[in-house]
């Protein structure tokens, strides 16, 4: 006989939960992106349809481990993956907010003919996405290691934006850039670097499940 | 408080607990936690001689009581259970009055002034937080109370005798949840002026009232840590399998 089945059982779906959710919210982000870059009006309008899924399914996970906790009382391993997952669903449903954004912008700059993407960009997209991926596959491997690795790329997106941020001012000052493009794709940097920060958050909550320890400080 | 080295005990052939090694602190809550028949109960009762009441118990080791071993041939075991009181799993009032079942300790050591009595009945009532129920009615027979009050009674009459240690011996495994309750919350004033050790099955029960909980499975103390501890992140996989509810 398995002891506490249905806990087990429980556990079995919010993990599929949360993998549904991240799912939705890996597509979010590469579309959004792709949509921005090809200036796709159709596809930015799409995202933000699924994004009301991806809160819905925030809200179902969230139902699910209030209901894991206050009718199985989980201990231990149990408890920190039930609370490791509603923390890290929050960043989750935060990157899925960074792609209707960055799908928001696509839509408010349809009409503007700009390069889309400058390479510094790109280049944060691609780790940000990498990031995103890796950070929900360590989740579900429980690797701490791969979590370590990717928490430590966050630094080399916090310095591209740092970079587009002084491009950015200094094509201003040389009136080389658009205003407006300009500060929309400001924004769109921003809004990869935070989705770089949330992934690194997902990271540091699984090594929380693990370890019992956060950012270094021990919650237990 | 209590500093337990290498004991282990027996009952005839059967090992109850194998060469426990632990260390009680001063007012602190201690949980026991473990399965049936773990050697738990056993162990709490070594600690203040209740074992020597079977026969074929046989204890080796060293169980000392601020500094003292307990064990020791020359150790007043009248004096130790003064020391260390003791409050069982169901209720167990004399039958007679409230009154005369607070001051049942006392009156045996030669307490006889009715002043001092009263004094010592009012302030144990009060510490086990039953005197606002039953100050009226003090000479009426403990029978009648509810089992919630009977159990308070018999912490009433623990306290009466100003231990320093209480032994509970899953103290509320016979009572409502509201009686629980209030059980619970008196462990917690009562540990700023005693040492308490429980015996419990309830983890929840654990994880809210102590500040230390020992693990024991098969007659080892398997993990003794911090209650934090041990119900976040225990050290080893069996105490994480018996509190996760995976052991069997």
């Amino acid at each position: 006989m398995v002891l506490r089945k249905w806990l087990e059982l429980a556990i079995e779906e919010l993990k599929k939960d949360v993998n549904k959710m991240a799912t939705l919210v890996i597509k979010n982000i590469t579309d959004s992106l792709k949509a921005f870059e090809e200036n796709n009006l159709e596809e930015a309008l799409e995202i933000k349809k699924r994004d009301v899924e991806v809160d819905k399914l925030e809200d179902e996970i969230s139902k699910k481990v209030l209901e894991i906790i206050w009718k199985e009382q989980p201990l231990a391993s149990d408890l920190r993956l039930v609370t490791g997952i509603y923390k890290l669903i929050t960043d989750l449903e935060r990157i899925g907010d960074h792609a209707t954004d960055i799908a928001n912008i696509t839509i408010k700059t349809a009409e503007l003919d700009h390069q889309r993407l400058i390479p510094i960009t790109t280049q944060m997209a691609t780790i940000a996405k990498e990031m995103v991926l890796n950070s929900v596959d360590a989740f579900f491997t429980f690797d701490v290691s791969l979590a370590e690795k990717t928490i430590k790329k966050d630094d080399e997106v916090d310095a591209l934006f740092d970079k587009v941020t002084n491009l950015a001012i200094a094509e201003f000052k040389e009136e080389e850039i658009d205003a407006e493009f300009g500060v929309y794709l400001l924004f769109v940097a921003k809004y990869i670097e935070r989705i770089a920060d949330h992934a690194t958050n997902i990271c540091e909550w699984l090594i929380y499940i693990v370890s019992g320890k956060h950012r270094e400080v021990s919650l237990i | 408080m209590f500093k337990v080295e290498n004991m282990s005990l027996h009952y005839g052939e059967k090992m109850a607990l194998d060469n426990i090694n632990i260390e009680i602190k001063e007012k602190e809550v201690t949980a026991f936690i473990g399965p049936s028949g773990c050697g738990k109960s056993s162990f709490l009762r070594s600690l203040n001689r209740m074992n020597d009441l079977i026969e074929e118990a046989k204890i080796e080791g060293i169980v000392k009581l601020k500094g003292e071993n307990i064990y020791d041939k020359k150790y007043d075991v009248i004096d130790l259970r003064t020391k260390v009181g003791m409050v069982f799993q169901s209720p167990n009032p004399f039958p007679m009055s409230i009154f005369e079942n607070v001051v049942y300790g006392p009156k045996r050591q030669g307490v006889r002034n009715k002043k001092t009595l009263r004094e010592i009945a009012e302030k144990a009532l009060k510490q086990a937080a039953l005197w606002e129920e039953v100050s009226s009615r003090l000479n009426e027979s403990a029978m009648k109370l509810s089992g919630g009050q009977q159990q308070r009674l018999c912490i009433a009459r623990t306290l009466a005798m100003e231990p320093e240690v209480i032994l509970m011996d899953e103290p509320t495994s016979a009572l409502d949840p509201i009686a629980t309750q209030k059980i619970e919350d008196l462990i917690r004033e009562l540990k700023n002026d005693y040492t308490i050790i429980i015996v419990t099955h309830n983890m929840q029960q654990a994880a809210r009232i102590s500040d230390k909980t020992a693990f024991f499975y098969m007659g080892e103390l398997i993990e003794f840590d911090k209650t934090t501890k041990i119900f976040n992140k225990p050290k080893y996989d069996q105490t994480e399998k018996y509190i996760t509810g995976r052991f069997g």
